[in-house]
């Protein structure tokens, strides 16, 4: 997990938070973690969501911890 | 059937010379990667006429851009080539020098890295490929990832990360052809800007513009031009490698391993016996990395080694007395022939304050984009 301060790109507003993602069926992938909270933190489970992310039908997989 | 260096005929670096790393300016990089050369000409007491091959490692400023450059020293109508391999472009033009003289192609050859940061090509873009990462992940992104899983495993702290620019800082600080020359607290280094997980600016290194040029020979070449023989180093062993498939391994460190491994086996040392490396520390938790990938202490290790002072100048082991890519810069394509230059220097004795003492054997690595590795090995007898 780690925290981006600084981005030059348009996509996204830094600050934002970026996770290695061990998915459950064996592939490691690199995602963006929203809702970060304290338990955001590396052995900790999460979960994919799809996000809306402009006024389009334009929708990103990020993830975020798995509270239940 | 692969045949390591050190089987061909011998190989020397007999000269060494550089153009200072700087920030980006109006200098034109024909103006930086001639002073280089002229440099290494002068320290291997040769002309330009007598270099009969010139590979040119770039990255970043123009397609073909050594005619313009050797324009300048005389059109004498010998091969040129440019290689790029990203931030290991000096140092496979290096390999390719080596490789030139070691085949008795030719008996003088010279690798130049010259560069100005005037242009940046992602492949996936180029190829129209996207992820969920995106271009979020840059390499500084990339290297705070691997920092936070490094003191995850290893109960390591932001603070034992910026010592590695502690010491490199100390280091850049008396070479005066680095991009940064000023010696810095932990606490300066530790100041924002933050720019991304553990990594501050002063983590990061700089990408300016500069130049390095080597001259290699073969012992022919030494008697033909009745140069120094007391100055040659030999270069002992050239290992190239691509990534393969590491799963969830870190791959970084993986083909560092890999690379290490073979360049030592080709050399037929063991690491215990380097007394000076330069490496790849783009950012401060790849040198710990690197040196645990290398074998030069247990895994998990780097950081309390670094904090006892093991890879300082006057330590066990030299980790980057040039500075390294933090201090002494990364302008990409002089980069590695820069980390030649320095072992060189520090293999004859010449370094001055940076200095490390009885140096006779060391070893240079780069990377590049984390898909390939190269590293050298060189060693001046007593």
């Amino acid at each position: 997990v780690a925290t981006v301060h600084h981005y030059p790109g348009k996509d996204i507003v830094a600050p934002f938070t970026m996770a290695e993602v061990q998915l459950d069926d064996g592939p490691l992938i690199r995602a963006t973690l929203v809702d970060v909270v304290e338990a955001s933190a590396i052995g900790n489970r999460v979960e994919g969501d799809w996000v809306q992310i402009d006024d389009d039908q334009t929708f990103e997989l990020r993830f975020s911890v798995d509270v239940s | 059937v692969s045949r390591p260096l050190q089987e061909l005929s011998p190989v020397y670096v007999i000269g060494v010379g550089l153009h200072p790393y700087q920030k980006a300016s109006a200098t034109p990089y024909t103006a930086l990667g001639v002073a280089a050369v002229r440099a290494a000409l002068a320290d291997a007491g040769l002309d330009w006429d007598n270099i009969e091959v010139a590979y040119t490692g770039t990255a970043t400023t123009a397609m073909g851009l050594s005619r313009l450059m050797y324009r300048h020293l005389g059109a004498t109508g010998i091969p040129t080539a440019q290689v790029e391999n990203a931030s290991a472009s000096g140092s496979t033009a290096f390999r390719q020098a080596c490789i030139e003289v070691g085949a008795g192609l030719s008996d003088i050859a010279i690798a130049v890295g010259v560069d100005k940061p005037l242009m940046f090509s992602s492949p996936q873009r180029a190829a129209g490929l996207h992820d969920l990462a995106g271009s979020r992940v840059a390499p500084f992104t990339h290297f705070a990832l691997l920092a936070n899983r490094y003191m995850h495993d290893h109960h390591a702290t932001p603070e034992q990360f910026g010592l590695v620019a502690v010491k490199n800082s100390r280091n850049g600080a008396l070479n005066p052809n680095a991009q940064r020359q000023k010696a810095r607290t932990l606490e300066e280094v530790m100041a924002p800007p933050q720019i991304s997980g553990p990594l501050t600016r002063l983590q990061c290194c700089p990408i300016g513009e500069g130049a390095a040029a080597t001259i290699v020979v073969s012992e022919e070449g030494i008697r033909r031009y009745g140069l120094d023989a007391s100055r040659a180093v030999r270069v002992l062993a050239s290992a190239s490698r691509s990534e393969t498939v590491y799963r969830n391994e870190n791959f970084d460190a993986a083909l560092t391993r890999e690379t290490t491994t073979q360049a030592l086996a080709d050399a037929g040392i063991t690491a215990a016996e380097l007394d000076v490396i330069e490496l790849h520390d783009a950012f401060t938790v790849e040198e710990l990395l690197y040196v645990e990938a290398m074998g030069l202490c247990p895994e998990g290790h780097a950081a309390d080694a670094l904090e006892a002072g093991e890879f300082d100048i006057g330590g066990r082991i030299a980790i980057s007395p040039s500075g390294g890519l933090l201090s002494m810069g990364h302008p990409i394509g002089p980069t590695g022939v820069g980390q030649i230059c320095e072992i060189v220097t520090q293999l004859r004795g010449e370094a001055g304050a940076r200095q490390q003492t009885g140096a006779r054997t060391g070893l240079a690595h780069m990377v590049g984009v984390g898909a390939v590795c190269l590293v050298h090995i060189l060693h001046r007898s007593e």
